[in-house]
């Protein structure tokens, strides 16, 4: 123990550095460039978009299958309609009816034999087309003849 | 310290727990996968149970194909129906009676039926009513909104239709309720009109949704071909027209039945048998003594009797059902000894009324016999003597032998269900003299209508024996062609010249002596009768016929009327069929385009239509009335016509007289009808002139020298003005053969 206070050899020991905490320095994993948010909006509004047209169209796809077959039930119930129809019409018009009708009702009779004409022909119709003779000097000179006498009275 | 947990820690934990993690879900996967794959539950896998539970399987029913005539009228069409199913175990009791009563209603079905169906609580399908239409389904449907009801369900059904009720009705057939062919054509035809069934397969959510998007498939319905018949509408309609006449005229016991058909190629033209039914009701007895006989019968028996009734009202009688056919048959005993050479046309017979065979007695028709007649005289006056004789000369060998060719031993093979398997003759080994004696002239055989109108056919279109058929193509759904139906002959049983001259005798049987009731002016007919007695029936009972065919100079057609028990007036075919055939040739010829040609009597003894006279001039009305070969009676002195009787229009003989009313103040001179049935038509017109009338003159035979009056339009005892015309009915009438 040094109790020479004549002599403070601490003052001429060489300052010892006052022990220093270490220095700490925080290393921080480095932060990558966090997404912007307009992007994470965009794509949240894409992914949205996206699923709800696949919903969606799925959904109307779904109404028109079931759309077309309640159209198609219709059709085919009108077809069947038609066909009944046609029956009842066919079976209103059917031979017997008509004559029916026509007799009772018109007062129709049907057509006899002596209502109709039979022209008796010895053999068959036969067609004859008269040929044109040339007319000889005695027929062209009573021709002239008339035709002057025409031209001089104005009578046909 | 750490704050946070260390990568260490975080490593520690994730080699801790996630193996964990991936083992209990290694786990459930695996559970899972073998529970679906592999375990089961009552013999099935829960895979299997789960598409049990989920798939369904609906039936698409195919559209059943559609009849057409020969000209694309269609005779049997389908279209879908709804039938109308109760769920009463998902009926509230509350709602019975308002169900009840209201589908009654509706449906036209008994309440009382309608309230034991919903007392089934079990049952979650009961079928009210089938079949129904648009309309009705639309009032179940308004029925059941406005009333807020479950557990009826309207499901699909489908309907046949036949538009003209009872025609053609013993060919056509009908379906049941299955869709399925019943009878007829619908039966012969089934697995052609039907199609095939097809099937959506799909499943169905908890709610019974269709899923469309898992397992659906479909196959679709094929559906069926459709048939063109060979039979005309019109033609068959005349046919129809002809029997019913003939039915109601002559009051027939049990049915009859006619075909029409092409001489040349065996296409059936027009078949039917009436009295018969109407297709779109099948189950309804149509004949009222009949329906009024069940009346009286109960429980089993009266079940038991219905579908007796039903049946034989549904039956085609042309190839169903045998009969005798009587001296018709004798056209092919003829035609065979002519082409075997042992007769001629101008062989000689005697017939004394009777002829002893192997010591047994048979008579001719004709008690006192005809005397002395060559072939064709046998044949016009029907001679029953001079065929055994025939039979005889060609020996029970040949003659089988030819009963065996013109196909009486064999089906016909026609397109149609039922027809009779087995002929009622005597073979070969089995005849006597006896049987050969009275099967020459058509007893002690029971053969089909359709058996022999082919077998006549045959005997008149150059000896060839044609295949009856009645369907003529097939058809898809699209209307393209699948299939023609053109059958051939099967053989030649006669030469030509045998048929040539059989069609000779034959319009000479028809047209000697004035024509008889088959006879039509302007045209060549030839044909023959036949009454036969029924074999197994009364005494009194007959079966009568006629088969006819034209031109006689070129074969079309062949019309055959049957008509089993007649029992209002005459029984014999010349006077019960043969004028039934003549009305049906009389419509059908010129339907054909085959017109009348006269010959100089037929032309020279037409009649005139009486012109209209009212308001001419005397003197022009003298004028023409001499041209057009009428007389003229004036009443009054007047310059014009202020009346005549009988009035413009009408048809009368020439020599007719025309009464006209000359002052406006005229009176009409009456006069009284006289009696005039069972006069020949010379003594009709006498008695007819004298009283101051016309007649005029109906039936083939009218020329006849046998013919006979049969019915007058105006009763005797009647008064009417002078100068009317009465219409007289001629007919010949021969003694049974």
């Amino acid at each position: 123990m040094n109790n020479n206070l004549a002599y403070d050899f601490s003052k001429f020991e060489e300052k010892q550095a006052a022990p220093q905490r270490p220095q700490i320095e925080q290393i921080y994993p480095k932060v990558k460039d966090t997404i912007s948010l307009p992007k994470v909006i965009f794509g949240l509004m894409s992914v949205l978009i996206v699923t709800s047209m696949l919903i969606y169209n799925n959904v109307r796809i779904s109404e028109i299958n079931t759309e077309i077959r309640m159209q198609q039930q219709e059709y085919d119930i009108l077809v069947n309609e038609g066909i009944r129809l046609n029956m009842e019409l066919e079976s209103g018009a059917s031979l017997s009816k008509v004559e029916e009708y026509a007799s009772n009702v018109l007062g129709m009779v049907k057509m006899e034999k002596s209502q109709m004409q039979y022209i008796e022909l010895t053999d068959g119709t036969t067609v004859e087309i008269m040929q044109q003779e040339e007319p000889n000097l005695f027929d062209q000179v009573q021709r002239l003849l008339t035709e002057f006498v025409e031209n001089i009275t104005g009578k046909a | 310290m750490a704050q946070t947990p260390t990568k260490k820690m975080k490593m520690r934990l994730n080699l801790i727990v996630l193996p964990c993690v991936l083992l209990l879900c290694a786990v459930l996967i695996g559970r899972v996968f073998y529970i679906s794959m592999f375990e089961e539950y009552n013999g099935k896998s829960y895979a299997l149970l789960a598409q049990e539970q989920q798939l369904r399987s609906v039936p698409i029913a195919a559209k059943r194909g559609t009849i057409y005539d020969r000209n694309m009228v269609v005779l049997a069409q389908s279209a879908s129906a709804w039938k109308v199913i109760l769920s009463p175990a998902q009926i509230p009791e509350e709602d019975h009676e308002l169900i009840a009563s209201g589908l009654s209603g509706i449906l036209d079905v008994d309440r009382e039926e309608i309230l034991s169906m919903l007392d089934n609580k079990q049952s979650y399908y009961q079928v009210i009513k089938r079949r129904i239409e648009k309309s009705v389904h639309d009032e179940v449907v308004t029925f059941i909104e406005e009333n807020d009801l479950s557990g009826i369900q309207l499901m699909e059904d489908s309907k046949r239709y036949y538009p003209y009720g009872n025609f053609l009705s013993t060919v056509l057939g009908f379906t049941g309720t299955d869709n399925q062919g019943l009878y007829g054509l619908e039966l012969y035809y089934d697995d052609i009109l039907k199609g095939q069934e097809g099937r959506v397969v799909a499943s169905k959510d908890a709610r019974g949704s269709y899923m469309p998007y898992q397992f659906e498939s479909q196959y679709d319905p094929v559906p069926g071909n459709s048939l063109v018949l060979t039979v005309d509408e019109k033609i068959q309609h005349f046919l129809e027209k002809a029997l019913e006449d003939t039915v109601e005229t002559h009051q027939v016991k049990n049915r009859a039945c006619g075909i029409v058909m092409d001489v040349n190629t065996g296409a059936i033209l027009a078949m039917s048998t009436k009295p018969d039914y109407d297709l779109n009701d099948p189950y309804t007895i149509t004949d009222p003594e009949v329906a009024a006989a069940l009346e009286t019968l109960e429980g089993d028996e009266q079940k038991q009797a219905r579908l007796n009734a039903l049946e034989q009202q549904r039956k085609n009688k042309a190839l169903t059902e045998l009969y005798e056919p009587g001296s018709v048959f004798k056209v092919v005993t003829g035609s065979a000894a002519l082409e075997e050479g042992v007769m001629t046309l101008d062989h000689s017979f005697y017939c004394s009324g009777v002829i002893d065979v192997a010591g047994t007695k048979i008579h001719c028709w004709k008690r006192s016999g005809h005397g002395t007649l060559d072939f064709v005289d046998a044949v016009v006056n029907s001679c029953n003597p001079a065929f055994i004789e025939t039979g005889q000369l060609l020996g029970k060998e040949k003659f089988y032998q030819y009963f065996k060719a013109y196909g009486f031993t064999e089906k016909t093979g026609i397109d149609l269900p039922g027809e009779a398997s087995r002929t009622l003759y005597y073979t070969a080994e089995e005849m006597g003299p006896v049987e050969l004696a009275s099967e020459s002239f058509g007893q002690s055989m029971n053969i089909t209508p359709l058996q022999m109108i082919t077998a006549f056919c045959a005997t008149v279109n150059g000896g060839y024996l044609v295949q009856p058929h009645i369907v003529a193509q097939i058809l898809d759904s699209e209307g393209n062609l699948v299939e023609s139906i053109n059958p051939e002959p099967k053989r030649q049983v006669i030469s030509a010249e045998t048929s040539e001259k059989m069609r000779m005798i034959l319009e000479e049987a028809v047209s000697a002596n004035g024509g008889n009731n088959a006879y039509i002016k302007g045209y060549r007919i030839g044909g023959k009768s036949g009454t036969a007695e029924k074999l197994g029936g009364d005494e009194t009972d007959r079966v009568s016929s006629f088969v006819g065919f034209a031109p006689a100079d070129d074969p079309q057609i062949a019309v055959l009327i049957m008509v089993d028990t007649p029992t209002a007036g005459e029984v014999y075919g010349s006077v019960v069929a043969a004028p039934a055939v003549a009305s049906v040739m009389r419509d059908v010829l010129p339907y054909l385009g085959i017109d009348p040609k006269y010959s100089e009597d037929e032309l020279e003894n037409l009649d005139v239509v009486v012109p209209n006279l009212e308001n001419s001039d005397v003197m022009s009305v003298q004028n023409k009335l001499s041209n057009m070969d009428l007389e003229l009676r004036q009443i009054g002195d007047g310059t014009k016509v202020i009346k005549q009787i009988p009035q413009a229009g009408i048809s009368v003989p020439k020599g007719s007289t025309i009464v006209i009313y000359t002052e406006e103040d005229y009176e009409l001179e009456m006069t009284t009808v006289p009696l005039v049935m069972g006069l020949t038509p010379e003594q009709a017109n006498r008695e007819l002139t004298n009283a101051g009338l016309n007649i005029q003159l109906n039936g083939g035979a009218s020329a006849h020298e046998d013919a006979k009056i049969v019915g007058q339009s105006i009763k005797q005892g009647e008064q009417v003005p002078k100068g009317t015309v009465v219409a007289v009915e001629c007919l010949t009438v021969e003694a049974i053969n």
